[in-house]
């Protein structure tokens, strides 16, 4: 059983992401890994290309070139924002919390809530049910939900398994009390006793069992999902899209084949962007809209899984057109 | 499922020809890394709906080894 519920009058009024300009393709992996190796990797995991932040870049400036970016379109100033949310692993500190940086850096005022929400995979997902959950609260309108993760900056270089997967990425999102907006359905769940399978150390790099994710996966987050188009009389034949945190294309085919979705409707961003963490949702979403200028509204489905273990699904009417581009940082 | 279904189900999964899959070769023979390791996961979930725990695979040595989950 997962925690599950409905969220009235919210809605996702702008969206926007950041990458670093810095592309990477396989060429160096492959001399570091082998041909063959990284022919099998690009074949099964997916990824060709990936953006790496430069070595003084945090996720933080990712966080801040898409809230300007999002700025620009109106949707939100300094005066009109009631919290700041900063979703990642990789914050700029131990502490304190890089959500209060963010708020001085874009020149929100000082009455605002500002925190960060340490989580990866399933970050976006859970940012959107913490800033709905803000929203139910008096005094509070807009929350400025932010995030991203440079995950490049825990990974080695010889990791054959993580260093050629993420990209670093991050994104920013407005969320608004929106009287009579479509419903946004939730499921959430946590389990702490699989933490061991992605962890990083203070100061250490990230560790991770394939194996223990992958069984993980295929084994929790397509019931989750079932779950919650069956709670809301919905099947996969009448949502637009699922949108899946790009751990890798193996892992989407599995999804998609155990929830029966065509693997049309589950959009791709790690191709070109790698494994983005916490900005994969926001990520792909501005991907897709940037593919198709014309979209509006779309019933989608959204579903964040990984570190934690933790895992999160939204079912929700998303207008597309609020999407705002990815940035070059 | 008969032994030669289950034969090439595993060709399919290690991508070489059903001739080369024979109970008793030893799976770093026939390209044994750890993406293979996640299609036979995936394979036995998705056919036999059994689970596969990451300690339990990496101590597999032979196709057999396979063959024992694939019920």
């Amino acid at each position: 059983m997962a925690i599950k519920g409905t969220v009235e009058n919210v809605a996702i009024v702008g969206m926007a992401c950041a990458v670093p300009a810095d592309c990477r393709d396989n060429v160096d992996f492959a001399k570091r890994f082998g041909q063959e190796q990284m022919a099998k990797f690009e074949k099964m995991v997916g990824v060709r290309e990936r953006r790496i932040a430069a070595n003084g870049d945090t996720t933080a400036d990712l966080a801040h070139a898409a809230a300007v970016r999002l700025k620009e379109t109106g949707c939100w100033n300094e005066q009109d924002v009631d919290a700041v949310l900063f979703v990642t692993q990789t914050p700029n500190h131990v502490l304190p919390s890089t959500a209060c940086e963010l708020q001085m850096r874009l020149g929100i005022k000082r009455d605002v809530v500002a925190y960060d929400i340490n989580l990866g995979c399933s970050g976006f997902v859970y940012g959107v049910l913490s800033s709905a959950s803000l929203l139910q609260m008096q005094g509070i309108h807009k929350v400025l939900l932010l995030g991203g993760d440079t995950i490049s900056k825990l990974t080695a270089e010889d990791d054959a398994s993580s260093a050629p997967l993420f990209g670093d990425a991050g994104f920013a999102t407005l969320l608004s009390r929106s009287d009579g907006a479509v419903p946004i359905h939730y499921s959430f769940m946590s389990d702490g006793a699989g933490a061991g399978a992605i962890l990083a150390e203070h100061g250490g790099r990230l560790a991770m069992d394939g194996m223990d994710v992958f069984n993980f996966t295929i084994n929790e987050v397509p019931d989750l999902i079932k779950e919650q188009m069956s709670q809301c009389g919905i099947s996969a034949d009448q949502v637009d899209y699922l949108v899946l945190h790009q751990a890798n294309r193996f892992v989407l085919k599995q999804i998609a084949m155990a929830t029966g979705f065509d693997m049309k409707k589950i959009p791709v961003s790690m191709d070109r962007f790698g494994n983005t963490s916490s900005a994969s949702i926001p990520m792909t979403l501005c991907d897709l809209k940037d593919s198709n200028p014309d979209m509006g509204m779309k019933k989608i489905v959204m579903s964040g899984f990984g570190v934690g273990l933790s895992w999160g699904t939204l079912l929700m009417d998303f207008d597309f057109s609020k999407c705002n581009g990815i940035v070059m940082e | 499922m008969e032994l030669n279904e289950k034969i090439d189900i595993l060709a399919d999964v290690f991508d070489c020809d059903a001739g080369e899959i024979k109970p008793e070769i030893r799976l770093d023979e026939i390209g044994w890394d750890s993406m293979t390791m996640l299609s036979v996961i995936a394979m036995v979930k998705t056919r036999f709906n059994k689970k596969i725990a990451g300690v339990q695979i990496r101590e597999f040595k032979t196709v057999q080894d396979i063959l024992n989950v694939m019920e």
